[in-house]
């Protein structure tokens, strides 16, 4: 019989196969456990990402920006029901915004600094888009502003608040020093 | 107690040597007995027979590794015992693994190799060398020590499906690796 015969072949090989089979060998290798696996991906790639965002200031701001988003849809919402501004300077359209911030009391007890007029920096700047960081009373928040400039016929256009975000001041210094 | 000083406790006829080989190896080679004759009774008798074995054949043999070559004995007693039952052989782990095997090593033209079998052992090492590590490490837990698909399923870390598949895949493989190389002719 033919499997007699394979069968006592088997007998034959030699120890090394035996070995591995018993897993004293080399290439006996168990299978992870699935959860096992799945740690082992998870810390590789939180380490992967580690690396990425020390070495990388895009993608930190990219980060940031998952993570802290900006605008709210409250936000939004506020800002479309009624308390755009526009002007063709940016500077203006900013104040008439901070102004109507601590008239409305829009930050709910949190006001805007004005001591010796609004204390602001501007974080980013493009053609038609800017951000701006504004101190603010309490000292623990900061007010984080965006304005666009919308295409208005015949002119450059118009500088608006199209969203804002209270943040705590050091989630707001974060944006100053990526 | 570590195998070279089993060894030396057979070399020097110590019978504190089989003792010891029965303490580290009896486990191992009572389980394996029993997956090929399917009685704990028979197992027993296997695996004391097997000791015999090694003890009168160490000296001269110096085994290289101690559990392989034992194993080996007690695989080989117990194949033997299976085949002197012929048609009056228990059901039993091994007789279900090789009923598995007997497609893969027979076809409409089959005629008995005239191989020995250590010549047929060198060519099944062949095929062993063609399989990734898993698959010979399933392929030989399940035709050479007669595991359960559970219990390979368990060393390997898959589920017994997963074993079933590849084993169909590998005996395939047997198959067309077999008459490649001529033997066990379809």
């Amino acid at each position: 019989m033919l499997t007699d015969t394979f069968s006592k072949a088997l007998n034959t090989i030699d120890d090394r196969y035996l070995l591995e089979a018993m897993g004293e060998g080399t290439a006996r290798r168990k299978r992870p456990r699935m959860a096992l696996r799945l740690c082992a991906a998870a810390v590789t790639a939180l380490l992967l990402v580690g690396t990425a965002l020390a070495v990388s200031p895009a993608l930190r701001q990219a980060v940031r920006e998952v993570l802290f988003p900006r605008y709210t849809a409250e936000t939004f919402q506020e800002i479309d029901a009624g308390h755009r501004t526009g002007s063709f300077d940016r500077m203006d359209t900013l104040f008439t915004f901070l102004e109507t911030w601590n008239r409305e009391n829009m930050g709910d007890g949190v006001y805007i600094q004005k001591e010796n007029g609004f204390s602001y920096t501007v974080v980013e700047e493009e053609e038609t888009t800017a951000e701006v960081l504004v101190l603010c009373q309490p000292e623990e928040k900061i007010l984080l502003v965006r304005m666009e400039r919308i295409p208005y016929d015949g002119t450059a256009g118009l500088w608006q608040v199209t969203g804002y975000q209270l943040l705590d001041r050091v989630e707001g210094e974060m944006l100053l020093n990526p | 107690m570590e195998d070279e000083a089993i060894i030396r406790l057979l070399f020097d006829r110590e019978e504190e040597g089989v003792q010891a080989l029965d303490a580290k190896y009896g486990g191992l080679c009572r389980q394996l007995a029993y997956r090929i004759l399917g009685n704990w009774q028979d197992a027993e008798e296997c695996v004391n027979d097997a000791y015999l074995g090694a003890w009168n054949a160490t000296p001269p043999e110096r085994p290289q590794v101690l559990s392989a070559y034992l194993c080996r004995i007690v695989r080989n007693q117990a194949v033997k015992i299976c085949e002197r039952r012929g048609a009056l052989k228990r059901a039993s782990a091994y007789t279900v693994a090789m009923e598995e095997l007997a497609p893969f090593l027979a076809g409409p033209d089959t005629a008995e190799t005239a191989l020995e079998a250590r010549e047929l052992g060198l060519l099944i090492e062949g095929f062993l060398d063609t399989l990734a590590g898993e698959d010979r490490v399933i392929f030989l837990r399940r035709y050479w020590f007669a595991d359960s698909y559970r219990e390979i399923a368990g060393r390997v870390g898959r589920t017994e499906k997963g074993v079933s598949v590849r084993l169909s895949r590998i005996r395939k493989r047997l198959k067309h690796y077999l008459e490649e190389r001529g033997e066990f002719a379809c």
